[in-house]
């Protein structure tokens, strides 16, 4: 799995495993992880790119255009747990609670 | 709309309009994001992040021969990108040394710029021989992965071994006798010429791993192709 192992991406591992089996926004996840677009998308795109993330076009609100959504797929869960456990928690505080 | 948010909204629309087809799916997913963000100046400050976008690398990964086409894709678009690229550079640098070779003031100078535009030829004969070959359309799958394979390999040499390190050779005397006529036609530049000169050889130190790093990536694909054939 040649993903960089930076601190910035166990972040973005980590807000994904808080409601894992929920889609999630791009501006969601970069203000939970205080990541700037310009580092939370070139992470994304690695992680899709890996196999690790799906996406989807969602429904937008009335009026808005359709929003980009993002979950971890079932290996991506696995990876994140296990880089998590290997890094140790980082950025956001809640993920020990996650994993446990 | 404001300023601050037009600006926003142009900066997206821009990145998605040059950004391959494969990026240009993240740039539409940041600009669909723009209408979630309140503040004008954070719609800005998000639409600047979507600049990265365009230098991401996007290598695909091979689960199976079906996907050899597509890398062999992304792989010859880069190679072109850095032909192109690499020979409109190499050509400028070429013909604004090269008028030092009619106007020089001293025979130092001009046999600096003299070294410095063979060395700039030599450049552009390798960047124009390792521009990618090009395959058949109906070429079967074990074709297309020969050619992938042996264009990984060009390009892995292209960054590392003789190719490499010739490159790096072949500039640096030239740019020392061009700095060093320079000094000697106008003493009182000295510190200018030192402090060019040193800036060169940083940029030529700080070649050595980014094209070490390139080569190690390119060895890596290789490797990821062997274990497909093995595989298969």
């Amino acid at each position: 799995m040649r993903i960089r192992k930076s601190p910035q991406t166990t972040t973005v591992l980590g807000a994904f495993l808080e409601a894992s089996e929920d889609w999630k926004y791009g501006y969601d996840l970069s203000r939970k992880t205080g990541l700037k677009s310009g580092t939370l998308y070139p992470i994304l795109m690695r992680l899709a790119n890996n196999g690790l993330l799906e996406t989807s076009w969602g429904t937008g609100e009335t009026g808005r255009p359709p929003r980009h959504l993002y979950k971890l797929t079932h290996h991506g869960l696995r990876y994140a747990r296990e880089q998590i456990l290997a890094q140790g928690p980082v950025g956001v505080p809640e993920f020990s609670e996650v994993i446990a | 709309m404001s300023f601050l948010r037009t600006l926003a909204v142009h900066t997206l629309s821009t990145v998605i309009r040059f950004a391959s087809p494969r990026k240009r799916v993240w740039a539409k997913a940041m600009l669909a994001e723009l209408d979630s963000i309140s503040s004008d100046w954070s719609a800005l400050v998000w639409a600047i992040g979507s600049l990265r976008v365009l230098f991401v690398r996007q290598p695909i990964r091979l689960a199976s021969l079906s996907d050899v086409p597509a890398a062999a894709k992304v792989l010859a678009d880069r190679m072109n990108q850095r032909t192109r690229g690499g020979s409109v550079a190499v050509v400028a640098l070429a013909l604004a040394f090269g008028r030092f070779l009619f106007y020089a003031p001293n025979t130092l100078l001009q046999t600096g710029s003299a070294i410095l535009v063979l060395a700039l030829v030599y450049m552009l004969f390798q960047l124009i021989t390792s521009r990618p070959r090009p395959i058949a359309p109906n070429a079967d799958l074990s074709a297309q992965a020969a050619l992938y394979r042996s264009e990984l390999m060009r390009e892995r040499d292209f960054h590392r071994g003789l190719f490499f390190w010739s490159r790096l050779a072949a500039m640096a005397p030239g740019f020392v006798l061009f700095c060093a006529g320079g000094m000697a036609a106008d003493p009182s530049t000295v510190h200018d010429q030192i402090t060019t000169l040193a800036l060169f050889f940083l940029l030529l130190l700080l070649a050595i791993p980014n094209n070490l790093r390139f080569a190690t990536r390119y060895r890596n694909q290789l490797q990821e192709l062997d274990q497909l054939d093995l595989r298969s």
